[in-house]
C-alpha cells in the first residue's frame, strides 16, 4: 500500500489502542451492602435506583463493594408468616457476612426490618429510601435510619398539565389497590385540593384492569389523566407499575402526565418527573458517608427534589403540544433518537476516517487514472500523428540543423525508392539530389539567414514535376536553429491546371476579339464586362445609338437610357428586353432596329443571350443586317408589285365579263332615254312613265358605276391593310365580276355560304384576287365539261373555330398527278397564254395572312381548291 | 298588209335591260311581249301574227342559241335578232349560221335596233304570207285526183300534152281535160304558174 494509507492506518491503531480502557486494579477495604426492596426484582424505578446508588458508591474508589440486593416481592406475597420466615431466612443467608449497611427501600422494606430483622442486622447502619416523605408516614417511626426523600411533585406536574391544556376540564386520577397505591393517592388528593377550582378530579382508584382499560378509553376530550400507580389492581392482580400505565395508556384517549421518570417510555406525555437514578445517586452519597462513619442519624438530610420536567417527543407531537409551550430547561426524550444523536462523535470519528481514507483512495485511484489516460492519450497523438505524416503526399523530412535527415514520412520513402536505413543520418541533399552541397535553388540557404520559412516553387527535371519546396526552421528557446522541417509537395497538376486556364482564356479572348458581330458581356446588374473589338470600331463608326463606346465597369443599361439618338421607345424596348433575360423570364431576346448612321439608315439586329456562368450575366450582340433588311424590303416590294401585275392581269382576263357587266346598265339606260325621248314627243305624254323610266337610268348608272369601282380597287396598287371582311359579301362580290364569264361559259355557279361566320381581318382586295382566281381557274378547267354539267361550287364554313374555310369546288378535268406537286409554283401553267402566277400569288397572300391553300381532286371528277384563313390575324403580311 | 298587227318578242334575263327595251319599242310603235327566261318564251302559245324575237344569247337556263335551235327543231320561223353584251366572233357566226336575221352588241344604237326589227317584221310577215299561200295551194291540191296529180307534175316537167298522153296511155285530149282542171283547181294562169306551184309544192316528175 502506498506511503499515505499506511501512516493512516498506524494512526487510526494508535488511536484506537487509547480507547481501550485501564486494568480495573485491586487491593481496596471491602464494604459489603444490602438492599432490601420491597417489590418485584426487576421493577424499573427499582433499577434505576440501583444502578445510581451502584455509580454513586463505585465512584469514590475508596471502597470494593459487594451488593446483595434482596427484591422482597411483598406486593404478591402479603403473608405475616412469610414476612417472618424471610426475614429468619435472611439471617441465616447472611450468617457469616458482615453487612456493613443496609438500604431499606421504602416503608415496607424499613418496616419488616423492624418487625422482623435479625439481630445481626440489629447494629448494621440502615439508610431509608423513599420517593417522597410523605409516603413515609410519620417521621417519628423511623429510629435509627438514615432518611433519605426525594420530592414527588404532584402539584408541578398537574399545574403543567394544565398549562399545556388550557381548555381542560376534568382530570382522571388513577391509583391502584395496592397499600403503595392508596398512600400515594392521599398525597395526591393534598396536593389537589388547591386545583379544585381550575379542573374537576375524579378518581379512578382501585379498579380492576379491565374496567379501568375501557374507562379510559371512554374519556371526554377536555380530560387528562393524571397517574399515580397501580401495583394491585381491583381485582387483585400484582402489576408492575410501568406495565400497568403501559396498558392503560394504550387505551387512553387523552395525555396522560405522571410524577416518575420510569414512566416516561410507559405512553405519558410526561410530568414533572422525578429520577430514581438521581435518588440512587442520593443514596449513594449518604451511604458514603454512613461508610465513611458518620451517624445515620445526625445526618440531617434534606429532601432533595430531582424532579425535572421531561417529556415523551412522540407523545407531545400526539396531543399536538408545542416544545415552545414547554417549561424552558424542559427534556424532551425518545426524539427520533437516530443512532447519529446517541453515538454522535463515534460516528463522526469512524465516518471523518472513512472520508479521508476513502478520498485518500480516490485521490490515489485517480491519479493513476490520469497517468493512464494521458499515456493513452499521447500515445494516441502519437499515432495520428504518425498517421498523418504517413498519409499525406507531400514528402516532409526532418532535418538537423546541418541537414541530416532525422524522420521522414512514408511518402519520402516511397519517392526516394530507398529503404530506411539508406535515408536516415545522411545529408538530404545527398539523398534527393546526390550532390554534396543544397541545390542553388533550395530555399535552405535563406531559411537560415531569416530564420523563418522559405518556399519557392522548383521545376525537376529528374522527375518532370513542378514541385513546392518549402523549409521552416525548428527554434529553441534561445531562438537558434536546432533543426528543420522540409516539405515538398508536387504541384504539376495545379500548374498545369493554371497554364491550361491561361490557354483557354486567351483562347477566348481571341476568340471574341475575331468575331464580326459586336458583342458585349454585361454582369448580373448590366454592368459591361467585356466588350469586343469589333463593338469598338462599330461605336467609333458611331453607326447605332445603342452601340456606344463601353468600357468594362460601366453599366450598359444606363448607356441605353441615355442615348439621345435612338429613335423614341427604343432605349425602352431594348432595356426591358434586357431586363427579362437578366430576369430570367425569357430565353433569349432578338430586336431588329432602325436607326440613322453617318452612312445612311442602318438596319441591326440585336440578339441578348444569358451568359451561362455561376455569376449569372448576359451577352449582346449586334449585327448589322441593313443588306438583308434592304433585300428583304425589296423583295416584299417586288411581290407586292407582283401581286398587283397579278391582280391586272386576272383583270384583264375578265375584260369581257367586265365589259359585259358594264354594257347592260348602258343599254337599258339608252333604250329608256330613247323611250323616254319617244313618250315625250308624243300629244299626251304619260308623265308617269317618264318618271319612272328616269328612275331606272339611275339606277343602271349606278349599277355601272359599282362595276367600275370594283374594278378600279382591283386594279389599284394598294397597300395591303388589314380590314374586318365578311367573307360571303367578299364572295359574292367576286362571283358578281365573274358571272359574265361563267354564263358566257355557260357554267354555273352555286354558293353553298355558312351562316353567321364570324369576320375576318385581312386584305379585302387580295381577299377577293385570290377568290377570282381560283373561281376562273374552275372556269378554266370546265371548257371541255359539256355545258350542262358544268357547275362550280363555292362553299364557306367555319373550321374547327379557329378559322375559316373557303373551297371551290368544279366538274372539270380535275388535276394530273405530276402537275399536283407543281400547282402552286411561279410560272407553272397550263394555259397557252397563262402567265401562271395565279396560284402562286395566291399562295402568298394566303401564307401572309397565317392560312393555308392546297388543291385536291374530286371523287367524282373536278378538282376543289381551298384555302383556311385564320379568325386571329396572322403575321404582317 | 302592212296594217296587220305584228308583235315584238323580247326575251332578256336582265330586268332592267328587258324593261327598257319594251319601253323602247312600245314607244316606237310597236306591241312588245317580253319574257325572262327563253323557256318562258318556249311555252307560250304562238299565234300567226307576224312579228320577230329579240333575244338575249346569254341567259340561264336556255341560252339565246339554244332557243333559236329549239326553234328550229318545232319549225317554227321566227326572225331571232341577237342582242348581247358579248360579242365574240364564234357565236355571232354561229348564230347567223343558224338563221338570225342579226347580232347586235349592246350597247346597240336605237336606229339599228329598229331598222332590223322592220326589217324582220316585214320579212315574217312575207314569210306568213308565203306561207299561208303555200297552205292555201297544199289545200288546193288535195283536191286533185290523183290521175290530175300525175298530169300536174308532168306538165309542171314541160312534158308536151301529147308526151303526156303518151306517157299515161291515154288521148291527147284527155290530158287537156285535166290540165284544164288541175289549173282551174290550183289557181294558176299560166304555164308558168303551174311550174311555180310545182316547185312549191315540192313535186317533181319522173325524170324521162
Amino acid at each position: 500500500m502506498c506511503r499515505k494509507t499506511r501512516s493512516l492506518t498506524l494512526l487510526l491503531a494508535v488511536l484506537l489502542l487509547f480507547a481501550i480502557p485501564d486494568d480495573p486494579s485491586a487491593s481496596l477495604p471491602r464494604k459489603r451492602i444490602l438492599i432490601l426492596f420491597p417489590y418485584e426484582s426487576n421493577t424499573p424505578g427499582f433499577v434505576k435506583f440501583d444502578e445510581g446508588f451502584g455509580y454513586m458508591l463505585r465512584s469514590s474508589e475508596e471502597y470494593e463493594f459487594e451488593f446483595y440486593v434482596e427484591a422482597m416481592d411483598l406486593t404478591r406475597f402479603p403473608d405475616e408468616r412469610y414476612h417472618q420466615r424471610l426475614m429468619e431466612f435472611l439471617h441465616e443467608k447472611y450468617a457469616g457476612i458482615s453487612i456493613d449497611l443496609i438500604v431499606a427501600i421504602q416503608l415496607p422494606s424499613f418496616d419488616l426490618l423492624l418487625k422482623h430483622g435479625p439481630e445481626s442486622f440489629h447494629n448494621v447502619p440502615v439508610i431509608l429510601y423513599s420517593q417522597d416523605r410523605r409516603l413515609l408516614g410519620d417521621p417519628k417511626s423511623i429510629p435509627g435510619a438514615a432518611v433519605v426523600t426525594g420530592q414527588l411533585d404532584i402539584k408541578g406536574t398537574l399545574d403543567l398539565a394544565i398549562r399545556l391544556h388550557p381548555g381542560v376540564d376534568k382530570v382522571f386520577v388513577i391509583s391502584g389497590a395496592s397499600r403503595f397505591d392508596r398512600l400515594l393517592e392521599g398525597i395526591a388528593r393534598e396536593e389537589f385540593r388547591s386545583f379544585e377550582n381550575q379542573v374537576r378530579f375524579q378518581y379512578l382508584s382501585g379498579l380492576p384492569m379491565r374496567e379501568l382499560t375501557r374507562y379510559v378509553s371512554l374519556l371526554p376530550e377536555d380530560s387528562v389523566v393524571f397517574y399515580l400507580s397501580v401495583l394491585r389492581d381491583g381485582n387483585g392482580k400484582a402489576f408492575k407499575s410501568p406495565e400497568a400505565l403501559t396498558l392503560i395508556s394504550k387505551h387512553a384517549s387523552v395525555p396522560i402526565y405522571s410524577v416518575s421518570e420510569t414512566y416516561i417510555d410507559s405512553g405519558i406525555v410526561g410530568g414533572r418527573l422525578i429520577s430514581h437514578l438521581a435518588h440512587g445517586a442520593m443514596a449513594g452519597r449518604v451511604a458514603l458517608r454512613i461508610l465513611a462513619g458518620e451517624e445515620p442519624t445526625d445526618l440531617g438530610l434534606p429532601e432533595e427534589s430531582t424532579s425535572r420536567y421531561i417529556f415523551h417527543a412522540r407523545e407531545l407531537k400526539r396531543w399536538g403540544i408545542l416544545e415552545k409551550n414547554l417549561p424552558p430547561g424542559s427534556d424532551v426524550r425518545y426524539r427520533d433518537y437516530s443512532v447519529w444523536e446517541t453515538h454522535r462523535w463515534q460516528i463522526v470519528w469512524v465516518v471523518s476516517i472513512l472520508i479521508i481514507q476513502t478520498l485518500l483512495i480516490s485521490a490515489l485511484v485517480t491519479s493513476l487514472r490520469r497517468q493512464r489516460r494521458t499515456e493513452r492519450a499521447l500515445k494516441k497523438s502519437a499515432d495520428e500523428w504518425q498517421t498523418t505524416f504517413d498519409s499525406t503526399k507531400d514528402r516532409i523530412m526532418l532535418l538537423d540543423r546541418d541537414f541530416q535527415i532525422l524522420r521522414v514520412n512514408a511518402a519520402v520513402a516511397s519517392s526516394l525508392a530507398l529503404p530506411l536505413d539508406q535515408i536516415l543520418g545522411r545529408h538530404c541533399y545527398s539523398v534527393v539530389h546526390g550532390t554534396n552541397t543544397p541545390p542553388g535553388n533550395c530555399p535552405c540557404a535563406r531559411t537560415v539567414e531569416i530564420k523563418g520559412h522559405e518556399e519557392a516553387i522548383i521545376y525537376e527535371g529528374k522527375w518532370n514535376a513542378w514541385l513546392f519546396v518549402s523549409i521552416d526552421p525548428i527554434l529553441n528557446d534561445g531562438k537558434e536553429i536546432t533543426g528543420f522541417v522540409h516539405t515538398v509537395k508536387d504541384v504539376t497538376d495545379q500548374k498545369r491546371a493554371a497554364e491550361a486556364i491561361e490557354a483557354s482564356e486567351a483562347f477566348n479572348r481571341a476568340v471574341l476579339a475575331s468575331l464580326k458581330n459586336q458583342v458585349a458581356i454585361l454582369d448580373r446588374e448590366g454592368t459591361v464586362l467585356a466588350v469586343n473589338e469589333s463593338w469598338r470600331q462599330s461605336a467609333e463608326q458611331e453607326l447605332s445609338p445603342l452601340l456606344a463606346g463601353l468600357s468594362p465597369g460601366e453599366s450598359y443599361l444606363e448607356v441605353c437610357r441615355q442615348s439621345v439618338h435612338a429613335p423614341a421607345g427604343l432605349a425602352d424596348q431594348v432595356l426591358d428586353g434586357i431586363h427579362s433575360v437578366l430576369d430570367g423570364n425569357r430565353e433569349t431576346f432578338s430586336f431588329e432596329y432602325s436607326c440613322d448612321s453617318p452612312s445612311g439608315p442602318r438596319w441591326f439586329l440585336m440578339k441578348v443571350m444569358p451568359f451561362k456562368t455561376p455569376e449569372g450575366g448576359v451577352v449582346i450582340s449586334h449585327t448589322d443586317i441593313s443588306e438583308r433588311k434592304s433585300a428583304e424590303l425589296e423583295a416584299q416590294l417586288r411581290r407586292e408589285e407582283l401581286t398587283h401585275v397579278t391582280r391586272i392581269v386576272t383583270i384583264g382576263e375578265l375584260a369581257t365579263s367586265l365589259a359585259h357587266e358594264i354594257n347592260q346598265p348602258m343599254t337599258a339606260i339608252l333604250c329608256n332615254a330613247e323611250a323616254a325621248q319617244r313618250f315625250l314627243s308624243r300629244a299626251a305624254p304619260d308623265l308617269d312613265e317618264v318618271r319612272r323610266i328616269l328612275d331606272d337610268i339611275i339606277h343602271d348608272d349606278r349599277r355601272a358605276g359599282e362595276v367600275i369601282r370594283r374594278i378600279r380597287t382591283l386594279v389599284k396598287k394598294e397597300i395591303p391593310r388589314r380590314e374586318a371582311v365578311v367573307i360571303n359579301d367578299a364572295v359574292r362580290e367576286t362571283i358578281t365580276l365573274v358571272r359574265s364569264a361563267c354564263f358566257l361559259e355557260g357554267l354555273s355557279i352555286v354558293e353553298e355560304l355558312g351562316s353567321e361566320l364570324p369576320t375576318l381581318q385581312c386584305d379585302h382586295v387580295q381577299l377577293q384576287q385570290v377568290i377570282l382566281n381560283l373561281l376562273l381557274n374552275s372556269t378554266a378547267a370546265m371548257r371541255e365539261t359539256p355545258p350542262a354539267l358544268r357547275r362550280v361550287v363555292i362553299r364557306t364554313a367555319l373550321q374547327d373555330r379557329r378559322s375559316i374555310l373557303v373551297s371551290v369546288r368544279d366538274s372539270g378535268t380535275g388535276i394530273d398527278k405530276d402537275a399536283m406537286d407543281r400547282l402552286f409554283e411561279p410560272f407553272y401553267t397550263t394555259k397557252a397564254d397563262g402567265l401562271g402566277m395565279g396560284l402562286s400569288i395566291s399562295r402568298s397572300i394566303i401564307k401572309a395572312h397565317g392560312g393555308t391553300i392546297w388543291a385536291e381532286n374530286n371523287e367524282g371528277g373536278g378538282a376543289t381548291f381551298s384555302f383556311t384563313l385564320p379568325l386571329d390575324s396572322g403575321e404582317q403580311p | 298588209m302592212k296594217d296587220e298587227k305584228s308583235v315584238v318578242y323580247v326575251v332578256d334575263d336582265d330586268p332592267s335591260v328587258l324593261r327598257s327595251v319594251e319601253r323602247f319599242l312600245r314607244s316606237a310603235g310597236y306591241e312588245v311581249r317580253t319574257f325572262t327566261s327563253a323557256l318562258d318564251f318556249l311555252n307560250f302559245p304562238h299565234q300567226d301574227t307576224p312579228g320577230c324575237l329579240v333575244l338575249d344569247v346569254k341567259m340561264p337556263d336556255l341560252g339565246g342559241l339554244e332557243l333559236q335551235e329549239h326553234l328550229a327543231d318545232r319549225e317554227i320561223a321566227f326572225p331571232v335578232i341577237f342582242i348581247t353584251g358579248y360579242g365574240t366572233i364564234p357565236m355571232s357566226v354561229r348564230a347567223m349560221k343558224a338563221g338570225a336575221v342579226d347580232f347586235l352588241q349592246k350597247p346597240f344604237l336605237e336606229r339599228d335596233l329598229l331598222d332590223v326589227i322592220s326589217g324582220a317584221i316585214a320579212r315574217d310577215r312575207q314569210l306568213k304570207r308565203e306561207q299561208r299561200d303555200l297552205r292555201k295551194l297544199r289545200d288546193r291540191l288535195k283536191t286533185l285526183t290523183p290521175r290530175e296529180h300525175e298530169v300536174f307534175g308532168l306538165v309542171a316537167s314541160g312534158m308536151l300534152n301529147k308526151q303526156i298522153a303518151f306517157e299515161l296511155g291515154t288521148s291527147e285530149k284527155t290530158i287537156k281535160v285535166h290540165r284544164a282542171r288541175v289549173m282551174e283547181k290550183l289557181g294558176a294562169e299560166s304555164l308558168a304558174d303551174l311550174v311555180r306551184y310545182a316547185e312549191k309544192l315540192g313535186i317533181r316528175s319522173k325524170e324521162v
